[in-house]
This record gives structure tokens, C-alpha cells and sequence, in this order.
């Protein structure tokens, strides 16, 4: 799932059902996290902007996207075609429902399992099914696990409540973990004493007793957009570029997007 | 630095540059080894607290009570490694046979939904898990 991906032009990353026992709560899945990397526009030598295409190299034709399909390689030069309505069909009990058939203690997942967040949203008319499922599981402090199919590829899901609001997150399957032996690493030897007390110290020192997320800033992007600034200000290599007419470039506010959803306005 | 990091209870909060990227993360003892997590820039991530609780229509009491005996009785342990990709393999073995020109006919995916009131769903639930339940016994 590359963040390129994600719900242009306030479109849910995917639409389905959440299912527990015979109860079912249709959702709209939409990122919990947006890139807040400086996006970096590909252009030409003397600024001008820049566009990518397919095109067919045999015939040197130019393929609209709509065109384009998917084939997996059997041999070389030698693919067979699969379509999108092939791989829904493939798994049909999972690419429209997230079967919750297990709920387990909210806090027992180890956090090495979580790849990526995704809230969920009710359909119309299915609020009241999804408040019930978020107030049962935040009261009894539950996270719902299931497996379902999205854009190809099967995921393993916890289901979270936090505040009235479900979140989903996709998990790496277990057999994707690497152990600490697998790489190679040798069994943990006890450590001298006076080092570890020395450790300690240090730790103690530094400790704060709250978790601050400012300390995680990405500086990075910060003094990538300072310099940006700079280079403005000194009208040093600006070009300019014509006014954006695409829409799937945009800047997209997940959040109001959200609220929005929440709320059950389209 | 594992022990240190255990005794104290404490993790590190670490911030490192790999391959020209710059990253923050948590140093965290997991068993006995140091785990570095990558952790996502504040401002990169939505929190329920920026979000407005659902509108519409509430559950009653009932319903309540229903779903909590319902979800409990499909609580249990994490175990991990009773999920598979399953699909994966499914994919493969279509794209094998469709290769040999011999693609079985797919069904179309039909969504089923329940029509009937919550509480009735729910009343249901609960007693078709009993009855699976009584089966395994």
C-alpha cells in the first residue's frame, strides 16, 4: 500500500462489511496517518512540469489507465491476464466482509505485529450496528481478529475501539516475523552488574514521565521546506509552474474527510 | 542495555538517519533483545480525539447486554500463527489452471445482509454459537 494509493479526492480506501456473529456494520475504511513528507514534483530541466504515462513499448502506443491490466508472469515474455472481479471471486467470503470470529484482550497484541491504521466509518443506516460494536468492545476492552482480502492481497486485522470510533490495523502474518534466531542473533548473555546498574542511571536521568510526540518531529521535511523558504525569499531557482488543473493532486483533509463520514453526510 | 531498559521499565525514544532518511522511533527490550520501532511524525498521524463520534441512532440496554454475552462468547487468546494467507495460494493455483486454459468458472460475490431487527440478529448470534458449542462438546 503506497501512500499514492490512498483515498483520492476523499474516496474510502475501501468499502465493506464488519461482521460479528450474524450482525453486520457496512464501513468505509479511510488511512489513520497521512504522509507529512515535503512532496517533491518531478519536473524538466528548465521547470517544466512533468506527467507519466504508459505506453506499450512493442507498438510504442499510449495506453490511457483504464486500459491497463494485470498480468502474472508464467514464463518468459509470457503472462496470463488476471482481472480484478477474478480476485474478488477468488476468496468471496473475504473481499467484502471482515468476519470477526475471535476477540482477544485489547492490550495482548505485541505492537511488532501492527503495520498500518485505518478508521472506520458507518454506512448509512448502520450507525446504530457500529455503536454497538465500538461501546462493546471499548467497555469490555476487546479487540476483534479477522483476515479479509483488499486489492489483491489478504491481511490479518485487529479490530480496535477506541472513543466511540473503530479503527482497523493491518498485522503482519506471524510467519512473516523474523525471530531474533532467525537473523542470527546469539542467546542473550547476562550482563556485568555494575554495567547494568550504570545503565540504569543514565535511563533514570533522561526519563520523562510523559511520552511527548513533539520529540518525534521529522526534521528532516522541516529543514527541506526552511530551505524552500529561503531559496523564495532569494528568488533563487524558483520556476514556476502552471496552476495545478489535475485534481488527483490536490491536498486531500483526511480529517474533515472523516468527520464528515462520521457524521454519516456523504 | 536490555536489562537496564527492563529493571527501569523504561523505553528510549531514538532518532537516526539510514540510507539518507531520517527516522524517530522507540528502543524498546522485547524478550531479551533491543527492538528499534519506527514511530510516524506526530503531525502524520490521526487520532480518535481529532475525530467526532458517529451520529444517528443509539444501541438499547438489551442490545447491549446481547452484544457483550455475544462478543464474550467468541473471546480467546492472540495466537497468531492460526492465521494464514490463504489467498495467496488461491491466486497461484487459479493463475496455474487458467495458464493451461483450464480457468474454473468463479461465482459471483453476493452480499448477504441481515434484514431483521438488531435485537432479533443478536438473540440469534447468541443461540446459533450455543448450538455450535453444545455440538463440539
Amino acid at each position: 500500500m503506497e501512500p499514492e494509493e490512498e483515498s483520492a479526492g476523499g474516496r474510502p480506501f475501501w468499502s465493506g462489511t464488519l461482521t460479528f456473529g450474524l450482525v453486520s456494520v457496512p464501513v468505509s475504511l479511510f488511512p489513520a496517518s497521512r504522509s507529512n513528507r515535503a512532496s517533491l514534483r518531478m519536473l524538466g530541466p528548465d521547470g517544466q512540469p512533468l506527467a507519466r504515462k504508459y505506453f506499450a513499448e512493442n507498438t510504442g502506443k499510449d495506453l490511457d489507465v483504464d486500459e491497463v491490466v494485470r498480468g502474472y508472469e508464467i514464463d518468459k515474455e509470457k503472462y496470463v491476464i488476471v482481472t480484478d472481479e477474478e480476485l474478488e471471486r477468488l476468496a468471496p467470503e473475504k473481499t467484502r466482509d471482515i468476519d470477526l470470529k475471535q476477540f482477544v484482550p485489547a492490550d495482548s497484541i505485541p505492537p511488532l505485529y501492527f503495520e498500518r491504521g485505518y478508521f472506520l466509518t458507518p454506512a448509512a443506516g448502520s450507525q446504530k450496528a457500529y455503536k454497538l460494536l465500538a461501546e462493546t468492545m471499548e467497555k469490555s476492552g476487546l479487540a476483534g481478529i479477522a483476515t479479509f482480502v483488499m486489492r489483491g492481497k489478504e491481511y490479518l486485522v485487529a479490530i480496535f475501539s477506541d472513543k466511540g470510533i473503530l479503527r482497523a490495523e493491518t498485522m503482519r502474518f506471524a510467519d512473516e516475523l523474523r525471530s531474533p534466531s532467525d537473523i542470527g542473533l546469539p542467546k542473550k548473555k547476562a550482563a556485568p552488574k555494575p554495567t547494568v546498574t550504570k545503565f540504569e542511571k543514565l535511563i533514570a536521568g533522561k526519563t520523562k514521565k510523559q511520552f511527548s510526540p513533539t520529540k518525534l518531529a521529522d526534521k528532516q521535511t522541516d529543514s527541506l521546506l526552511k530551505l524552500v523558504k529561503k531559496k523564495q525569499a532569494k528568488r533563487s531557482n524558483v520556476v514556476k509552474v502552471d496552476e495545478e488543473v489535475d485534481t488527483d493532486h490536490k491536498v486531500v483533509d483526511l480529517v474533515s474527510i472523516l468527520k464528515k463520514s462520521l457524521s454519516g453526510k456523504k | 542495555m536490555v536489562e537496564a531498559l527492563q529493571n527501569t521499565e523504561s523505553e528510549g525514544i531514538a532518532h537516526w538517519v539510514m540510507r539518507k532518511k531520517y527516522y524517530a522511533g522507540a528502543l524498546r527490550a522485547v524478550d531479551d533483545y533491543l527492538f528499534l520501532f519506527t514511530l510516524r511524525d506526530a503531525k502524520e498521524v490521526i487520532l480518535a480525539d481529532d475525530l467526532t463520534k458517529p451520529t444517528g441512532a443509539a444501541p438499547t440496554q438489551k442490545e447491549l447486554a446481547m452484544a457483550k454475552q455475544l462478543v464474550e462468547m467468541l473471546e480467546g487468546e492472540f495466537k497468531p500463527s492460526e492465521y494464514k494467507d490463504e489467498y495467496r495460494a488461491r491466486v497461484e493455483e487459479f493463475i496455474e489452471k487458467k495458464a493451461k486454459g483450464r480457468a474454473p468458472k468463479l461465482k459471483a460475490v453476493k452480499t448477504k445482509r441481515q434484514t431483521a431487527a438488531l435485537d432479533n440478529v443478536l438473540a440469534k448470534s447468541i443461540e446459533a454459537l450455543r448450538r455450535k458449542e453444545k455440538r463440539a462438546a
